[in-house]
């Protein structure tokens, strides 16, 4: 039974959220518990550009009613912007069989944390008037939503999240293929997975992106458990998405392992850190503020460049 | 040879233990399977890192694994094996405590030992000094067993130490004894102890130390028991010179002994002249001269008896008669005096315990009872017994006969239907004279009084039912009779017979060759009347021969008497009449002395049983007016004991347990004093030992012979094996260190989390 927590802030804790049913309701509790602890800008938006008048009608938000042209002809005109798009990204996450894994019940699975995230920043994003895509894979590119700043968009993103993780294996760079043939201009593109696969093909997957000129970001997502191989005692594994069983002393293989997964982290990260990527990585115990801050951080880097730019050419 | 097979062959102390080493073994193997099956299965998703990781520590993995896995099977095979004592043959190059030896000391205490030498030492104090000096040359790592070889040996009395110290103090407590040297039991017990596992097998050396009489060494045809004994040990020793070592203790020397002393004749009574007979034995080697046998008799010399000159090796019988005036026990002592030197002096007294009853009371029943003297059918046998009595009183035939205080034998003549009203236990002998038939129950009751130790004497006539006497007196040959009994037979005209026949002429009876002591004095007379005597008719009887003695024969084969025995009495069976109704033999002057004879053979010696040799048990019946007093015995050296009141099927009884000192005790009981006589046995009396030929020739084994000389030296025996436990056991605390060194190195690094 849940308890309800003391703080909105601990909404942000892997264990808490593991209880809550509902994605949508994990993501919103997610935001607001990673922005409670914000303190709230004075701003609402940013550049809102004057487009035209039109007659009020029953139902229109009076705060948008154009007083100075009351005044002067003692009609009720609403005032429309042609509101601009911040930020336009996609929201790539997999769902193949590998991510399904769970080292405890009280944990979020790869999968549950990564829609979890995927769903948060979605709201967020929507929130600040960002245009937000989704697309998720596992052997190849099962889903696409092209981005969207509709505030009903994020209810279609949350409910395709909700889905569960497939049998199939893992094929991120065909995937990524695919998705770069989709998109048609620049977008900030998030990936979420557990990266289970060659290295050289993510990275070159990652390398056609980066070609065509998107943003990217790589949230790789590991199971605490991967990380830290807590195993004792004779113990069979039995690898998902049919990669085979081994039984084996754990404990022998401990320091083995991590080296492996270490030196894979670091190769990617430094393909990544050569594209210019930013990669990050979390695991499942961790709380979720770390990769809403990331997105921010990124967010905002970006939206001041694009000032910048703006500014140099005026 | 492999190292396997080397071990294969490898002798253990507990083989047993060795298998199931071996099994043992196993258990970390085992253990390992089992572990290895037990195992949690857990769905894993970044297996690509776990199988790289796999095929990278794969070598590394199995080398540990294995390595690990055989430093434990060989760490629990090293510890069992230690456990099962795994030995080698010969020393190797092993520690002082991995080739340790048992040493087993027999040493004899006999009374034998108690010779003393021309230094005055005797023989067991020499045999001391040996073994306090032989200790002493053992390295400190080895065991000790000293085993004392007076009777009975047994395990109970060996001891077995490291500590030397508590090792002279049992020597020190070994007493040297009365009794006779027990080969067999010390051989028995070494056996024991070499069999004990103390030591490596082949470890263990055995010194006998003794004076080794030749009386019972020396094998005539057959080996004697103490030889069959040492062959036992030395081949339990297999068969190894440098594993038994015989040390001769003193030389021969001049001894005389008193070696028997024993009333002649059973017929003992108050007031009559009693012959008593000692023997004196001359063991030494030079002649015996000038000596004499002084009797004594409550502690007061009676009389004083010059022997001959007596050469070495022989014997000679010093009789004397003594006459008593009152019943009950007495304490007789026959003590050797001599000039010579004697090195053993406690075997120069001999001691004997004579009961003397008031009369030998005779009941004799008549199957046809007569009016006057000599006749009916046991006129004859009362007359014989008791003569006078039956002149002055004319009647032979019914009614007690009045005491007569100088008649030897009292008899009581009844007929057969007074037989019930009389107690068997107060007479020494029943007579059946013609005695037609006896009911079962009457059969019953001269069975147990025989078996008690009463005797019986059985005349055939006319009247006897032999159908009756084989139903319930032979019983198919577990009734009281030697034989069963035919239908009366006329013997017939007897051919002439020549002297050499063991006959006379004319005469119906003839002896056999074999002497029985009731006809003993008549076959050194072939004239006798006995041999005249005619017989008309008798009773067949059938007997076995192997069983029952054939006194008398007819001239035909058929025999005439019988006498056997049955429990602790003795039977006699003449198959004719006791009258002259079937021969003429009453009126023979010889018939007297046959019945005499007779009698003294069936009557029972009363108190015998209270002379005994050193080491044995006296158990003394209790009458049932006696079982309430408290008994005490006095023994000869002067110790009080209160001795136990045991059970006996015919009532109680005291036991004095096993006598170990000679000389005569006294028991007390109430009012009656009882001796008993405690000697020696003369197996101990026979100093001259044994000489190395001969001993090798009986034992027929390898050993080591040493004739004990002071100051000796004494070389130590070579450790035959090699213990490697001591090894093994370095080799698991080593194994212990490098599993622990090996676990510690393979083992994975904490979880860090």
């Amino acid at each position: 039974m849940l308890t309800h927590p003391r703080h909105p802030r601990e909404f942000l804790d892997p264990q808490v959220l593991s209880k809550i049913a509902g994605l949508e309701l994990r993501a919103r509790l997610v935001v607001e518990g990673f922005f409670s602890g914000l303190h709230h800008s004075p701003h609402r938006g940013l550049s809102v550009e004057f487009a035209d008048h039109r007659i009020y009608t029953q139902g229109d938000d009076l705060r948008h009613i154009d007083w100075k042209v009351y005044g002067k002809t003692d009609k009720y005109y609403i005032k429309e912007y042609e509101q601009e798009t911040n930020l336009e990204m996609v929201l790539v996450v997999d769902c193949s069989e590998s991510m399904a894994y769970r080292s405890s019940p009280s944990l979020l699975s790869k999968h549950e944390y990564a829609t979890c995230v995927a769903a948060s920043i979605a709201y967020l994003a929507l929130q600040q008037q960002d245009a937000v895509g989704l697309a998720l894979f596992d052997e190849h590119l099962t889903q696409y939503f092209k981005p969207s700043n509709n505030a009903h968009h994020w209810k279609t993103i949350a409910h395709e999240l909700s889905g569960k993780t497939g049998p199939s294996k893992t094929s991120l760079g065909r995937a990524l293929h695919e998705l770069a043939e989709r998109l048609t201009h620049r977008t900030m593109i998030i990936l979420i997975s557990d990266l289970l696969d060659d290295p050289d093909v993510i990275l070159k997957g990652l390398k056609h992106l980066r070609f065509e000129h998107h943003e990217l970001i790589v949230w790789n997502i590991w199971d605490e458990a991967e990380l830290t191989f807590p195993f004792t005692g004779p113990t069979m594994f039995e690898g998902l998405e049919s990669s085979g069983h081994l039984l084996t002393e754990p404990r022998s293989l401990r320091e083995r392992y991590l080296a492996e997964v270490a030196q894979f982290q670091s190769r990617l990260q430094k393909g990544c850190g050569s594209m210019q990527v930013e990669f990050a990585v979390f695991h499942t115990a961790q709380p979720l503020d770390g990769a809403l801050s990331g997105y921010l951080a990124t967010r905002n880097a970006r939206l001041r460049a694009r000032a910048s730019r703006a500014m140099g050419r005026g | 040879m492999s190292g396997l097979s080397f071990v294969a062959q490898m002798p253990f102390v507990h083989p047993s233990m060795a298998a199931a080493a071996l099994a043992v073994a196993t258990l970390p193997l085992i253990l390992h399977l089992l572990y290895r099956r037990r195992y949690v299965r857990v769905p894993w998703a970044a297996m690509v890192f776990l199988l790289a990781a796999s095929r990278r520590s794969l070598r590394r993995m199995r080398l540990e694994k294995w390595l690990l896995l055989f430093t434990r099977v060989v760490l629990v095979l090293a510890a069992g094996l230690a456990v099962a004592r795994p030995f080698v043959r010969g020393s190797l190059l092993a520690a002082p405590s991995a080739t340790r030896t048992h040493h087993v000391v027999l040493i004899d205490n006999s009374l034998s030992m108690a010779a003393k030498s021309d230094r005055g030492a005797t023989r067991f104090d020499e045999a001391k000094s040996y073994v306090e000096r032989l200790m002493g040359s053992f390295p400190v790592e080895d065991l000790v067993s000293l085993v004392p070889l007076a009777a009975p040996c047994t395990q109970a009395v060996a001891t077995t130490s490291r500590d030397r110290r508590f090792a002279r103090e049992q020597l020190a407590a070994i007493p040297l004894t009365s009794q006779k040297t027990d080969f067999v039991g010390a051989a028995d017990v070494a056996m024991t102890l070499i069999q004990s596992k103390e030591v490596a097998p082949g470890n263990t050396v055995v010194y006998l130390i003794s004076d080794l009489p030749a009386e019972l060494l020396k094998s005539q045809q057959l080996p004697t028991p103490a030889v069959l004994a040492l062959r036992r040990l030395a081949d339990a020793l297999e068969k190894s010179e440098e594993r038994l070592t015989i040390i001769r203790i003193g030389e021969a020397s001049n001894n005389a002994a008193v070696t028997g002393f024993w009333p002649e004749g059973s017929l003992l009574a108050v007031n009559t002249p009693v012959s008593l007979v000692a023997e004196v034995a001359n063991f030494g080697s030079q002649s015996l001269r000038g000596a004499s046998l002084e009797f004594v008799r409550a502690g007061r010399t009676i009389r004083r008896e010059p022997l001959p000159p007596l050469d070495p090796g022989r014997r000679t019988n010093v009789p004397v008669t003594i006459e008593f005036s009152t019943s009950g026990t007495h304490p007789l002592e026959a003590r050797l005096v001599e000039n010579s030197p004697d090195a053993l002096v406690e075997d120069n007294r001999r001691f004997l315990s004579l009961e003397v009853p008031e009369t030998i009371r005779v009941l004799v029943v008549d199957g046809r009872p007569g009016a006057g003297l000599l006749t009916g059918h046991a006129g004859f046998v009362l007359t014989a017994l008791a003569p006078s009595t039956t002149q002055e009183r004319g009647s032979t035939t019914s009614g007690r006969a009045p005491d007569n205080p100088s008649g030897m034998i009292n008899p009581k003549a009844l007929g057969e239907s007074d037989f019930d009203q009389e107690v068997l236990g107060d007479y020494a002998m029943v007579v059946l004279c013609n005695v037609p038939r006896l009911t079962a129950a009457q059969w019953k009751l001269l069975e147990r009084f025989v078996s008690q130790g009463g005797g019986l004497l059985v005349f055939g006539g006319d009247l006897v039912s032999p159908d009756n006497y084989n139903r319930f007196g032979f019983a198919e040959g577990s009734g009281v009779l030697p034989g069963r009994l035919s239908k009366p037979t006329q013997l017939g005209d007897q051919p002439t017979r020549s002297v050499e026949e063991g006959g006379v002429a004319g005469g119906s009876l003839r002896i056999d060759a074999a002497v029985h002591p009731i006809v003993s004095e008549f076959a050194k007379v072939p004239s006798s009347g006995l041999f005249a005597a005619r017989v008309e008719q008798f009773l067949p009887i059938a007997v076995d021969e192997h069983r029952v003695d054939v006194v008398l024969r007819y001239w035909n084969g058929e025999p005439a008497w019988v006498a056997s025995s049955f429990g602790k009495g003795r039977i006699v069976v003449c198959t004719t009449s006791a009258n002259m109704s079937w021969n003429n033999l009453p009126a023979k002057g010889d018939f007297v002395s046959l019945l005499l004879n007779t009698v003294a053979h069936l009557v029972p010696r009363p108190g015998m049983h209270r002379n005994v040799e050193v080491g044995q048990c006296v158990v003394e019946p209790l009458a049932p007016n006696q079982s309430s007093l408290i008994p005490r015995l006095v023994r000869s050296d002067g110790a009080q004991l209160e001795p136990a009141i045991v059970a006996i099927p015919s009532g109680t009884a005291v036991s004095l347990g096993s006598l170990q000192t000679s000389g005569m005790s006294t028991l007390s009981i109430g009012s009656e004093t009882l001796h008993v006589a405690v000697n020696p046995s003369t197996e101990e009396s026979f100093l001259t030992p044994m000489d190395e030929a001969g001993l090798r020739t009986a034992i027929d084994r390898p050993f080591r012979f040493v004739v004990q000389v002071d100051g000796a030296a004494f070389a130590r025996t070579a450790p035959r094996a090699t213990e490697l436990a001591q090894g093994l056991f370095i080799a698991v605390l080593v194994l212990l260190l490098l599993e622990a060194i090996l676990a510690t190195a393979f083992s994975p690094r904490g979880v860090q989390t």
